[in-house]
């Protein structure tokens, strides 16, 4: 028979902060469904100087009623287009070690478990996550669907030297088949603050304002700025304003077509 | 008989409040006691009414007067004497009590009958008859509405005295009984109310009489009111007041004692005397600052007859008592702009209603306004970046506005106003602006036979403004 094994996943974002509790993401039976808890990741915010050493202890609890076997990873982040971010788990974050990557947790036990960085990072920052995965100890004799759970914590290391540099693209990009605009920027700084800011697209129909949400672009990453979708034919010129820690750090104008 | 007048005038008074003219309960009555020529205390009642045959009387004029003052029915030598009284209209007779004195010649007889019965009767050789009798329904079987007959018969040849001789009545007492419940409607109630709101009861009853009307503001009685006839028209003039009032003969005795002369009287407007009133008006106060402002009151109006038949004709009706009307103030501050949002602001919101002022228009800033417009169908083509459209034919322009509401990017409330300005190039005319329905969309259509610049424009209270301007030329093709 074949085996599944469902990942109940709390995900504390690049702006998360406070405890993540896992909960379960999808029933591992009858006796999963009447547990008190789950796994628990306390706290679930790391935020130091770019100081080699400790960056601090976690504790991780196991509130379920069944045994776990927790590994504790350091991620880098991944970041979509959007401004989206999710645990990169094919790699491990560079310069961050934790002191427990693996152990089994019995039923109420808690482990400390340190997470170190090993040394100063490269560009003067470093944004990463923890990635706590727990899965049940006897999950080899278990048949069907198995509950685990999946906890994000955020390791923040800030600059000594922050340095804001928002780049714009010297082009919009277009997307033929969706007709769509935008405006690629990436964080040339080394700091993590949001970035807000409004776009004016003109065109001989008309005008658009649009707004840019506020979003957190990692440092060397890119995000697209919205210009419109489904644009008709036609010339377009687009302002881009943004602005980051209170102060407008980017303000350009764009020519672009669509045919 | 009412007059046709008088009835379409009581048709069109019904309408006015015709969901308050269905009567929606009754009490049980009492009966009533009609005296005629003498009260139970022995006053003169000296009006016998229209329901006497003969009407006349030479007596009843004194209080205390005895027989010497009461109704004769005088006999002679040539002709016999008759007197009768009537029963109201839709009352039962229950008893009959008299007061007589009988003094007859020889071949005169006396007989009280009612209906084909022959109460009491007496010969000139029998025993006169000096006192007091008392006829109840259950032994008497008195028909329930035929007349009394007093008469004095002379068989044959009789020897009477100067001025006859006969049967002479200190008193005649009826117990009628009237179990039909007074209608009516009411007119004049208003919501919300204030001050004293006066309804104009008009309400009929078919037995002994309208008594009074009384309003009930959320169960507390006000005055009652006694109901009065519709005014004669101008120029016109009721007969002298020399009939009986309709009032309780006995006000410290429970029973009601009425005088017969009052009772069933035909109310016609232009003619006779109208006492106990078989239709009628009252005004009937309600004091609506004896409550506290609020919404939750209620009004209800009660016509009770004199024989304690009580008809609700305006059941509980909710009622708002608003004396204190916030008018608000003479000075208001003059927001910048044209275009405010109107939004609930929970926060502010008295638990338990609004802490006055027009409900929901708390003003808010529509703050960082953002305005897109755009021409959301095709040109007939674009030069040098203008669109040229059709003469005279009708484009759409749609848009959106959005604004930061709570610290977010939010559409636009729901009838934010938008401005419309078309420049003209010497000029800037101000054209019928629109506002934003859901999701803060926008919509203009427009058709024009000349180029020129539309400027659409939202400018919040705090001057802030956010406006499109979309250059257009016209082609005939």
């Amino acid at each position: 028979m074949k085996r599944y094994m469902a990942l109940g996943a709390a995900l504390a974002a690049l702006g998360a902060g406070g405890a993540a509790l896992g909960q379960s993401a999808a029933a591992g039976g009858a006796a999963a469904a009447q547990l008190d808890g789950g796994l628990s990741l306390s706290p679930a915010l790391f935020v130091k100087n770019a100081q080699p050493g400790s960056l601090g202890t976690m504790l991780v609890a196991n509130r379920s009623a069944a045994a776990l076997t927790v590994t504790v990873t350091p991620r880098p982040w991944v970041q979509s287009a959007n401004g989206r971010v999710s645990a990169n788990r094919r790699g491990n974050l560079p310069g961050v070690s934790v002191s427990e990557p693996t152990f089994t947790l019995a039923p109420g036990a808690e482990k400390q478990v340190g997470v170190t960085l090993d040394a100063a990072p490269a560009g003067g920052s470093l944004y990463g996550a923890v990635e706590v995965v727990g899965i049940p100890a006897d999950i080899a004799s278990r048949q069907g669907v198995v509950l685990g759970y999946r906890l994000i914590g955020t390791i923040r290391v800030l600059p000594d030297q922050p340095r804001v540099s928002l780049v714009p693209a010297s082009r919009a990009k277009i997307t033929k088949r969706t007709r769509t605009a935008v405006l690629e920027v990436r964080n040339a700084g080394n700091v993590l603050d949001p970035v807000t800011g409004s776009a004016r697209v003109r065109s001989s129909r008309g005008t658009r304002n649009l707004s840019v949400d506020s979003v957190r672009v990692l440092p060397g990453n890119k995000i697209a700025v919205p210009l419109g979708s489904r644009l008709a034919r036609g010339s377009y010129v687009a302002t881009v304003r943004l602005s980051q820690q209170g102060k407008t750090r980017v303000n350009v104008t764009r020519r672009f077509t669509i045919r | 008989m009412p007059s046709v007048g008088r009835i379409k005038q009581l048709s069109v008074l019904g309408l006015t409040a015709a969901a308050f003219a269905v009567p929606a309960s009754s009490a049980s009555a009492a009966d009533v006691w009609l005296w005629a020529c003498h009260g139970p205390g022995g006053n003169a009642l000296s009006d016998l009414g229209t329901k006497t045959t003969p009407r006349a009387t030479s007596g009843c004029k004194t209080t205390g007067g005895g027989f010497a003052d009461g109704v004769k029915v005088f006999g002679t030598g040539s002709s016999d004497a008759v007197r009768q009284f009537g029963v109201p209209n839709n009352t039962v007779l229950r008893e009959v009590r008299i007061g007589r004195q009988t003094n007859l010649v020889e071949g005169q007889s006396y007989a009280l009958s009612q209906g084909g019965n022959t109460l009491e009767s007496r010969d000139a050789e029998d025993t006169p008859f000096n006192g007091a009798a008392t006829f109840p329904g259950a032994e008497q079987s008195l028909a329930p509405d035929a007349p009394l007959n007093f008469s004095v018969n002379c068989d044959g040849e009789c020897t009477t005295p100067a001025g006859g001789s006969g049967v002479s009545l200190q008193y005649i007492a009826m117990r009628v009984s009237d179990d039909t419940a007074p209608t009516g409607n009411v007119g004049g109630w208003t919501d919300p109310a204030s001050g004293t709101l006066n309804l104009q009861v008009q309400a009929s009853d078919a037995g002994v009489g309208l008594k009074s009307a009384t309003a009930f503001l959320n169960g507390t009685p006000g005055p009652s009111v006694s109901f009065v006839a519709k005014p004669l028209p101008e120029g016109q003039q009721r007969p002298a007041e020399d009939n009986e009032k309709c009032e309780d003969l006995t006000p410290s005795d429970p029973s009601i004692d009425l005088a017969y002369g009052a009772v069933g009287q035909d109310d016609d407007v232009n003619d006779g005397p109208i006492e106990c009133l078989n239709r009628g008006t009252a005004i009937v106060p309600v004091d609506t600052k004896s409550v506290p402002d609020g919404k939750n009151y209620t009004i209800r109006v009660e016509v009770t007859d004199w024989a304690g038949n009580t008809t609700v004709v305006m059941p509980e009706t909710p009622t708002e008592v608003l004396n204190n009307v916030n008018l608000g103030t003479n000075t208001q501050d003059l927001q910048i702009g044209t275009a405010g949002i109107v939004t609930q602001q929970p926060s502010t919101q008295t638990p338990g209603g609004s802490s006055g002022g027009v409900a929901g228009a708390i003003a808010q800033q529509c703050r960082s306004p953002r305005l897109s417009m755009l021409l959301a169908e095709r040109p007939l083509r674009v030069r040098r970046g203008t669109p040229i459209l059709k003469i005279g034919k009708r484009y759409r322009f749609a848009g959106r506005l959005t604004c930061v509401i709570n610290g977010r990017r939010r559409s636009a409330p729901k009838r934010t106003r938008i401005d419309f300005f078309n420049d003209l190039g010497r000029r800037t005319i101000e054209k019928p602006g629109t506002t934003v329905y859901s999701k803060g969309r926008i919509r203009f259509i427009v058709a024009y036979r000349t180029s020129r610049t539309l400027i659409f424009r939202f400018t919040n209270s705090d001057g802030q403004r956010s406006q499109v301007r979309i250059r257009i030329r016209v082609a005939r093709r």
